[in-house]
C-alpha cells in the first residue's frame, strides 16, 4: 500500500498458476470419466467470485489393439469446478466441453495428436478446478500423455508433460 | 482510494458466448460468415507492442456427410464494424481432412494470433468460408450431437474469446 498527498492505492495481485507435470505415467482414458493428469487446481482469488481463464495441454494416441488395427480415439471432455476438492462437491461448468476424435474409417490409421483445452470461466465461485475425459465407447479408448513412436523408432518411450495454466482476468 | 488489480494479461477483454443451437457454415465458395462470438471491440494499451487474438470452438463435420476443408479468416474493422478487411493473408489458417467421407472429423479449435497493435478502437472477428463450393463440405459449429456415449441434442461448447496486449 502507497500513500501520496493522502491518497491511498492498493495494489491486488491476481490469481495466477501454472502447473507441467514431468515424466507423466500413461493414462488410458476409457468409458468411464477419469480426471487428466496435472489438470487440477486450487484456486486463491480475494473476492467471492472471480472471472478465470483456464488453458491445459495433452498429448493423445491411439491405442494399438492387433494386425495393425487400432482403436479410433474419440473421447468427450469436460471442466468440473468444486468447493471441496471434489471430496463430495462435483459441479460440471455448462457448455465448457468438447468432443475429440480421430474416428476415420480405416483401423491401421494412425491418430497423435496434442490437444489445448482454453476455457474462461465467468464468476467462479469454487476454489478447484479440473478436466475430466471419457470414451464414447470402449472401441474408442485413447492413450495421454507418452508414445512409443519417436525419432523413427517404433519402441521409445517419450513424454509429452501436460500443462497448466490458470489465470484470473 | 484506487485499487489497482495487477493480472497476467495486459489489459484484457474477454467474451464468453453460450449457445443453444448449432452454427452450420456456407458451403458457397468466397461466402464467408463470422464465426459466432468471435467479434470484438478492442483498444490496445497505449504501451503495448503486440495484441493477441486468442479464441477457442468446436467444429464437426456437418451430417450431411462429406469432407470438411474450411479457411479461416482473421478481419479487422476500424469504422465501428460498418466495412471490414482481412489483416493479412498470412493469418489465414486451414483446417480439415481430406479422406473418407465417413469421418467426422471433430475439432476443438484452439487459435492465438499476435498482431501489431494499433491506437484507438477497432474491432476484429473471425470468418470461416469453404475452400471449394460443393454441397457437402459444411461444418457444424459449437453443438455437440454425441455425449457421454450416446448421441445428443442438447450439449454445447461455448466460443471462448480473449484479447489482450503485450
Amino acid at each position: 500500500m502507497k500513500v501520496k498527498n493522502n491518497i491511498m492505492t492498493y495494489k491486488v495481485e491476481k490469481f495466477l498458476t501454472t502447473n507441467s507435470t514431468n515424466n507423466p505415467t500413461s493414462q488410458t482414458i476409457t468409458t468411464s470419466w477419469s480426471e487428466l493428469t496435472g489438470s487440477r487446481c486450487n484456486l486463491s482469488f480475494k473476492e467471492n467470485t472471480a472471472n478465470i481463464l483456464y488453458k491445459y495441454s495433452f498429448y493423445t494416441y491411439n491405442i494399438y489393439t492387433n494386425s495393425n488395427n487400432y482403436k479410433k480415439t474419440f473421447i468427450h471432455v469436460k471442466l468440473q469446478k468444486s468447493n471441496d476438492n471434489f471430496s463430495s462437491n462435483i459441479v460440471d461448468l455448462p457448455g465448457c466441453q468438447f468432443n475429440f476424435s480421430g474416428d476415420t474409417e480405416q483401423n491401421d490409421d494412425f491418430f497423435y495428436k496434442s490437444c489445448s483445452p482454453f476455457f474462461i470461466v465467468e464468476n467462479l465461485d469454487s476454489n478447484y478446478l479440473r478436466l475430466v475425459a471419457r470414451s464414447y465407447s470402449s472401441a474408442n479408448d485413447t492413450k495421454l500423455h507418452r508414445s512409443t513412436f519417436w525419432d523413427g523408432a517404433t519402441n521409445a518411450d517419450v513424454y509429452y508433460n501436460p500443462t497448466l495454466l490458470v489465470a484470473e482476468l | 482510494m484506487t485499487y489497482i488489480k495487477k493480472t497476467a494479461f495486459k489489459l484484457p477483454k474477454f467474451l464468453v458466448t453460450s449457445h443453444t443451437s448449432q452454427q452450420i457454415t456456407t458451403t458457397t465458395i468466397n461466402d464467408s460468415e463470422t464465426v459466432i462470438g468471435s467479434q470484438i471491440s478492442y483498444t490496445p494499451s497505449i504501451d503495448a507492442n503486440k495484441v493477441v487474438y486468442e479464441i477457442s470452438f468446436y467444429s464437426q463435420k456437418a451430417n450431411s456427410g462429406g469432407i470438411v476443408f474450411r479457411i479461416l479468416d482473421l478481419e479487422e474493422s476500424s469504422d465501428g464494424g460498418s466495412s471490414w478487411s482481412v489483416i493479412n493473408q498470412k493469418f489465414k489458417k486451414n483446417h480439415g481432412l481430406w479422406g473418407i467421407s465417413g469421418q467426422k472429423n471433430r475439432y476443438y479449435m484452439h487459435f492465438r494470433y499476435v498482431l501489431p497493435t494499433w491506437s484507438g478502437e477497432r474491432y476484429l472477428r473471425l470468418r470461416t468460408s469453404t475452400y471449394t463450393d460443393f454441397p457437402n463440405r459444411s461444418s457444424e459449429l459449437h453443438q455437440l450431437t454425441e455425449w457421454d456415449g450416446t448421441s445428443a441434442t442438447d450439449q454445447f461448447c461455448n466460443t471462448n474469446l480473449l484479447v489482450y496486449s503485450i
